[in-house]
């Protein structure tokens, strides 16, 4: 049987029951336009026992699935996820882990349907479906998605999905998230929306074909058998849970779910949130062109520029509004709309969701205007996603920020909270067991988040894409790659300062043990290449910067051998490069992204990970807190002196004396304006800012709107885009997921005066 | 002490950050509570020296308050910046931090990596006190822009179910 049949129950298809199912929320605003909860309301503890029940199983299981897993990601990284579906694909219960694809698996499941699976390649019990295209929802090619269609009887009654994150995807590069593809042909192995198995098993040519184009094709097929096996206990756990509560009980309790899920959210958005307009900026920056072997439609540099417009509507519905954005380009950073629903759902699975009914209903309550051949909507059918996270991260991290100034307003400063960027260290080549390899090290996982409102931003916490990542052990990642830590610590003064500081950076640096021939690829989402995550709040700075390092032909075994000075630290190892201490024929440190030459034993390479921002003015930094960092090394006398006023008993004058200084050293905004207008009517800025400007003009009058009218303008200075007038069509032949469209009669906003 | 009571202390106490980690993680995963923005409001009206009321926090040391039946944009010092819904950042002054020597006065040297290039730093600051009120990274020469303009009338009226108490 396959689901093509009509059911006796719902006499529709899959496609006709998705629109049905669209149309009710259309004409009713209620999710299969539920206006009463019939079976909550019966019995409500019957309705919470039925949940708990669905969400405990799917807990548990992915549990389970880590121990069949093989990849560090999964095993040590937490980097998976699990989750149940309704027939048309909407999420009704996810596990815990990268809670980013609650709605990517939606948006896969409904590209099936939508595209006439249904007729071929058919959906029958037992079918295996994976996915890892950014055009049938997905995010980028390490995630993997893993689908089964559950039936009973005749009947499809559920989807069950899981989502790994593979540190090796065939990248032409080697690890599995492309710094350098300039498009998809270049960023690894996509499965696009394929049934890849029947029967409850894989079929033999699939995993041929994971073996024949991946480096390390174990950890990908031995993921996927975990994924499969967990997708399997799910199935077997609701037969148990229908027969408890009949399917009848089932249908409509899921559905009810969904329904409660959006009066919920809207519910803690009205209690917590302020509604009004809330702005802000990314602008990560990405440089090419020091690069040695880099594509030529890749080498470039330039800046992704996002602006970021929240709504929060009198009905309490959220929206965000990405109008005035650069464009796509050929570069693995480009979003499409699964990876920006993934974005958002990881802020709001994390923000405002956090109750345990993590499901689609929110989804009704939230919209995204990403403008169509953006960098946040890229229209090209070949455009690389493959690093979408390094336009996600910081867009969404300052989106955390935005969540925080309205909590600020309602009091709520125990919620707020700021992310993280992610640096990076990819690995290429061989390994100390002689088989090729690539992965990214995802100690990364750890990194520190940026300020809260009541205390410092958590040290070696978790990153915006998955709340439960970790470090992990140092050996871990001495066994999956050919080389081994000199040193893992933090780094002193690197902190994003303010009443509450962002996680105190850390570093690490690997020297090469047991191969002749690997490289590496160093990077940072949205802080690398001279660039700024996002601002901090109220005061806060953001962290002073990000830097890597390789060094290649070193002298190091010498040193070892003669029992002298080893680096422990990126900065400790850029010193004594310097000084001569340390002799590389080759090397580099510093903040541009890098892909070193091949290295062999006793070559060095390192990163800074970067905190997040900071919260306040870092004169109202509580002298308690300094002297806790001072005591962990963290801050040196003379930078707590300097930025925070602290001296002792001294402290007070001492801040007062550095307000008096701020009065003296700064002017008047107006004065500023007057003066810098003349700046800003010349275009007198460096080429990759007056370019960024006009390839945002390029697409929406919305920069350039506001540019003309703050300084008072008649003309925009900023024509040269610096790349070719280049357009293409969207794809055709396949439907695929679209953003919203902002209404032709935009929703009246508060009046925002010029100054 | 009545609940309501208590309730107060706890938000105070929250405000002024001298809540022990135990009890902030008790607010944190509490339902919230409905009283906590009057609280708030009573807490941070208390700590002001002058007489204008609060209608809503914009950020550390910035409201929105009533002044003769306007909404205005003051600071915790006392300056009187704009209107509710202008730019208050161009009535502060500023501290433009525009070349690397302009960040070294901020950022550790090791750590420095920030092109001044690329991005700007500016510091908005209270024309009376010298508190950093906010500060920017944005491309040299982008608008200045407010990161919040609230819907005050949905707020108060739709949200709040209470009259707004200020003429826009």
């Amino acid at each position: 049987m396959h689901a093509k049949t009509k059911s006796p129950a719902t006499k529709m298809t899959l496609l006709e029951q998705l629109d049905y199912s669209e149309r009710l929320v259309t004409e009713t605003g209620h999710y299969h336009g539920l206006k009463k909860l019939a079976v909550h309301d019966a019995d409500p503890l019957k309705f919470e026992a039925f949940h708990s029940r669905i969400l405990s199983t799917i807990i548990s299981v992915r549990d389970t699935m880590k121990y069949i897993a093989s990849s560090p990601a999964i095993r040590d990284f937490e980097e998976f996820v699990i989750g149940l579906y309704t027939p048309e694909g909407d999420a009704i219960a996810l596990s815990t882990g990268i809670m980013v694809h609650v709605h990517t698996l939606s948006e896969f499941i409904k590209f099936m349907i939508r595209n006439g699976y249904e007729d071929d390649p058919k959906i029958r019990s037992g079918d295996i479906f994976e996915n890892n295209e950014a055009w049938a929802g997905g995010v980028h090619t390490p995630d993997v998605m893993t689908c089964i269609p559950v039936f009973h009887g005749d009947i499809l009654i559920a989807w069950i999905g899981a989502v790994s994150h593979e540190l090796e995807a065939g990248t032409y590069e080697g690890p599995g998230m492309s710094v350098f593809a300039p498009d998809r042909f270049g960023e690894g192995l996509h499965i696009s929306a394929e049934k890849v198995g029947e029967n409850d098993h894989f079929r033999k040519d699939y995993l041929l074909r994971l073996k024949m184009n991946l480096r390390n094709s174990n950890w990908w097929s031995l993921d996927d058998k975990a994924k499969l096996s967990g997708c399997l206990m799910v199935r077997e756990a609701l037969g148990k849970i229908i027969d408890l509560y009949s399917l009848e009980y089932y249908q409509q309790g899921v559905r009810e779910l969904i329904e409660e899920g959006r009066r919920n959210f809207i519910k803690r958005v009205k209690m917590t949130m302020v509604p009004g307009v809330y702005r802000g900026v990314t602008m990560p920056v990405h440089k090419r062109s020091h690069v040695e072997f880099v594509h030529p439609l890749a080498k470039g540099d330039f800046i992704d520029f996002v602006h970021n417009e929240m709504t929060v509507t009198a009905a309490g519905h959220v929206e965000l509004d990405f109008e005035g954005s650069t464009g796509w380009s050929f570069h693995p950073f480009n979003c499409a709309v699964g990876p920006m629903n993934g974005g958002f759902w990881i802020t709001l699975t994390q923000l405002l969701n956090y109750d345990g009914r993590v499901n689609d209903g929110a989804y009704l309550a939230v919209k995204q205007y990403l403008p169509e051949g953006s960098i946040v909507n890229a229209n090209y059918a070949g455009a690389a996603t493959s690093l979408a996270w390094w336009t996600l991260i910081p867009i969404f991290a300052n989106v955390w920020r935005m969540i925080g100034m309205s909590w600020y307003a309602r009091g709520f400063i125990e919620e707020i909270l700021m992310s993280t960027p992610t640096c990076m260290a990819g690995v290429a080549g061989f390994d100390q067991y002689g088989q090729h390899t690539g992965y990214q090290n995802f100690e990364m996982a750890g990194e520190s988040c940026g300020a809260r409102g009541v205390a410092d931003g958590l040290d070696c916490g978790s990153p915006i894409w998955n709340s439960e990542g970790i470090q992990g052990d140092a050996e871990v990642w001495e066994m999956t790659g050919p080389n081994v830590y000199l040193g893992r610590a933090f780094s002193a003064n690197h902190q994003a300062f303010g009443r509450y500081r962002g996680g105190q950076g850390w570093q690490s640096l690997w020297m090469v043990r047991g191969s002749r021939l690997v490289n590496v690829t160093l990077t940072g989402s949205g802080c690398q290449n001279g660039g700024v995550f996002h601002k901090g709040l109220f005061g806060g700075y953001p962290s002073p910067g990000w830097k890597c390092l390789w060094a290649q032909g070193t002298n190091l075994k010498a040193l070892i051998d003669r029992g002298k000075k080893v680096p422990q630290s990126v900065n400790e190892a850029e010193e004594m490069l310097k000084d001569g201490r340390l002799k590389a024929k080759r090397w580099y440190c510093g903040p541009l992204n890098q892909w070193s030459p091949n290295m062999a034993d006793y070559d060095l390479f390192g990163v800074i990970y970067q905190g997040g921002s900071g919260y306040g003015d870092p004169l109202a930094r509580d002298p308690a807190l300094i002297e806790k960092d001072l005591t962990n090394g963290l801050l040196t006398k003379d930078i707590a002196k300097k930025i925070y006023g602290f001296d002792g008993d001294k402290t007070a004058d001492r801040r007062a004396t550095m307000c008096q200084r701020r009065l003296r050293e700064s002017v008047p905004a107006h004065t500023w304006w007057r003066k810098e207008r003349g700046r800003a009517k010349k275009g007198d800025v460096s080429k990759v800012v007056s370019e960024t400007f006009a390839r945002s003009a390029q697409l929406s009058t919305k920069l350039k709107d506001l540019y003309l009218e703050f300084w008072r303008l008649k003309e925009f200075p900023y024509k040269d885009t610096g790349s070719a007038d280049f357009q293409v069509e969207a794809p055709t032949g396949f439907y695929y997921p679209k953003s919203a469209r902002k209404p032709a009669e935009p929703v009246k906003k508060p009046t925002r005066k010029r100054q | 002490m009545s609940e309501q009571a208590n309730s107060q202390e706890v938000t105070r106490a929250l405000q002024d950050r001298a809540l022990a980690w135990p009890d902030l993680l008790k607010l944190m995963r509490e339902p919230k509570a409905s009283t906590r923005f009057d609280e708030t409001i009573a807490v941070m009206q208390a700590a002001v020296t002058w007489k204008e009321s609060i209608l809503l926090p914009l950020g550390e040391n910035l409201f929105i308050v009533n002044k003769k039946g306007r909404a205005i944009i003051k600071t915790t010092a006392g300056a009187e910046l704009c209107a509710w819904n202008e730019n208050w950042k161009m009535q502060c002054r500023v501290i433009v931090r525009r070349s690397r020597k302009d960040l070294e006065k901020v950022f550790p040297v090791e750590h420095l990596t920030i092109d001044s290039a690329l991005v700007e730093l500016r510091e908005w600051i209270c024309p009376l006190s010298g508190t950093l009120l906010d500060v920017d990274c944005v491309p040299p020469t982008y608008p200045v822009e407010i990161d919040f303009t609230p819907d005050l009338k949905a707020f108060y009226e739709d949200w709040l179910g209470r009259e707004l108490p200020v003429k826009l």
